[in-house]
């Protein structure tokens, strides 16, 4: 006895790197999770994050009312769309970049959970399934709370602070924001031993593979993927010449600044230039003082000859492209990570 | 286009057609608060309620979003350190990662990062975010009272120096 299938249309992904089948109608973004390809989304599917967005290269419809405000005019003349409200009823071809395909969801648990500052936690996921994970230094992951106290769970970006040798886990580093739902949860509930979800790796900030200089600027948190980079640098016995500039308000919002002026006797031409903005001149601070910006100014006045990778705040971002670009340096040599 | 004083007392933008506002005002999974705080009034009434203060003020709010941007911006782009936005008054910003949605459909993403502006004497302060700019400008919504971002206009107005 014969039994009638379900219709189904092709999803060709980058040229036939992959092609997945989908019932008429699915969303691109729930189809390509069913088929292990997971697009970022923070909302869910209902097309309030922006996150999802792919570009359509073939059978495209045009863009929903409910995707306009999230899709740039430059990106609805390339054919982005949001995978969350393209629902195919023919068959399609989009493009995503290539490092999605070795996304994979992971379930881990809480071995270590420090505060590294009064506002900074630590947190050590080791993995339980499955046991490792492959990324590149500077990737982030998607980590999902769990409800509490009538709050749903939430999914929200970290970028990795560990470097990629040490596969059995990823390390983060999240600071609490006022009112912030992940945060609150990951401070006030969550514990050592706890079990947590996440989804990785993402992203396409990475040291390059060039001889060039390199100039690191970061704020806060944005510490986070310059670790990861510094010490895989190390595995690789990097001679680059790095200047690393960590910017914080005041003493007590640095950290792992022992650990990484270490780095100074262990990568060959290594500087670590902490700066403080807001430190009382009675507190004893001997380093660099001022905006971020104006301490690379000052102590890298030509950066034309260098690569940037910045990590931090927009406001720091941008300001630190502004100085930089004052500087000398072409903003095709800048890469960063916004939180944005 | 500048609202007058006098504009402040029509109607804000159509918000009434969306459904159940106080719902979509609610505790989210983007908003762990909300946008109502405990205020039991419906969002139309502390919009009216909201229009008609900076009204009796003679302050048009187009004026009063563009002082607050301002001062976002410029505490912004000082990274964190305190600056001076007003005679007697702070702000200080604060990054963050992410980007929030507006509460209401269609109307985007915005980077999240709030700016706290103090004043020095009394102790009193409020906060701004792109959003919470956004909902005033766009909207006439300050926010109800109790929510973190609530915007008091008098008060904002003062504090900004719009009025003595």
């Amino acid at each position: 006895m014969e039994t009638a299938q379900a219709p189904t249309v092709a999803i060709d992904i980058n040229g036939g790197k992959k092609i997945i089948r989908v019932k008429p109608g699915t969303s691109l973004l729930a189809g390509c999770a069913r088929n292990g390809l997971f697009l970022p989304s923070a909302c869910g599917g209902n097309a309030r994050c922006g996150y999802c967005k792919v570009k359509v290269v073939g059978g495209a419809t045009p863009p929903l009312a409910a995707e306009l405000p999230l899709l740039s005019e430059s990106e609805i003349a390339a054919g982005m769309r949001l995978a969350c409200q393209t629902k195919p009823v023919g068959d399609l071809a989009i493009a995503v970049p290539d490092e999605l395909f070795s996304v994979k969801r992971f379930s881990g648990k809480i071995v270590r959970k420090t505060l590294v500052t009064y506002d900074i936690l630590g947190l050590r996921i080791e993995l339980t399934n499955p046991k490792t994970i492959e990324f590149t230094a500077g990737q982030y992951i998607q980590a999902r709370s769990a409800p509490y106290l009538g709050k749903d769970a939430v999914l929200r970006d970290f970028s990795i602070a560990s470097p990629p040798s040490d596969s059995s886990g990823v390390d983060l580093l999240i600071r609490r924001t006022k009112n912030g739902i992940f945060t609150q949860w990951a401070f006030d509930v969550l514990k050592e031993g706890d079990a947590i979800l996440f989804s990785g790796p993402y992203g396409a900030f990475r040291a390059s593979e060039s001889a060039a200089p390199m100039l690191m600027v970061c704020g806060s948190t944005g510490l986070a993927p310059i670790r990861s980079i510094l010490q895989d640098l190390v595995r690789k016995k990097c001679n680059r010449t790095i200047r690393c500039f960590f910017g914080a308000l005041s003493q007590k919002d640095l950290f792992m600044v022992e650990e990484l002026h270490k780095l100074e006797t262990v990568l060959a031409d290594f500087r670590f230039i902490p700066a403080l903005s807001s430190e009382p001149e009675s507190g004893g601070w001997t380093g660099e003082r001022g905006l971020i910006t104006e301490v690379v100014r000052r102590n890298v006045p030509d950066c034309s000859r260098f690569e940037a990778y910045l990590c931090g705040s927009p406001g720091m971002i941008n300001a630190c492209i502004a100085v930089l670009t004052q500087c000398g340096l072409p903003e095709a040599k800048i890469h960063y990570d916004k939180f944005a | 286009m500048t609202n007058s004083p006098e504009s402040n007392k029509q109607p804000v933008q159509a918000v009434s057609d969306q459904r159940d506002l106080r719902k979509i005002l609610g505790p989210s999974r983007f908003s762990a608060e909300g946008f109502l705080g405990a205020d039991p009034r419906q969002p139309e009434e502390i919009m009216s309620d909201d229009a008609n203060t900076l009204g009796t003020l003679g302050i048009d709010r187009a004026r009063l979003v563009d002082a607050l941007r301002k001062a976002y911006d410029a505490a912004e782009q000082a990274l964190g350190a305190p600056i001076t936005v007003s005679a007697g008054c702070s702000a200080v910003h604060y990054g963050a990662r992410g980007k929030i949605p507006s509460p209401f459909a269609n109307e985007g993403t915005f980077a999240k990062g709030e700016t706290v502006i103090t004043h020095a004497a009394s102790g009193a302060s409020f906060s701004v975010t792109p959003l919470s700019l956004y909902l005033i400008d766009k909207h006439g919504f300050f926010q109800g009272k109790g929510s973190p971002y609530r915007v008091e206009p008098d008060v904002a107005a003062k504090m900004m120096g719009l009025i003595k």
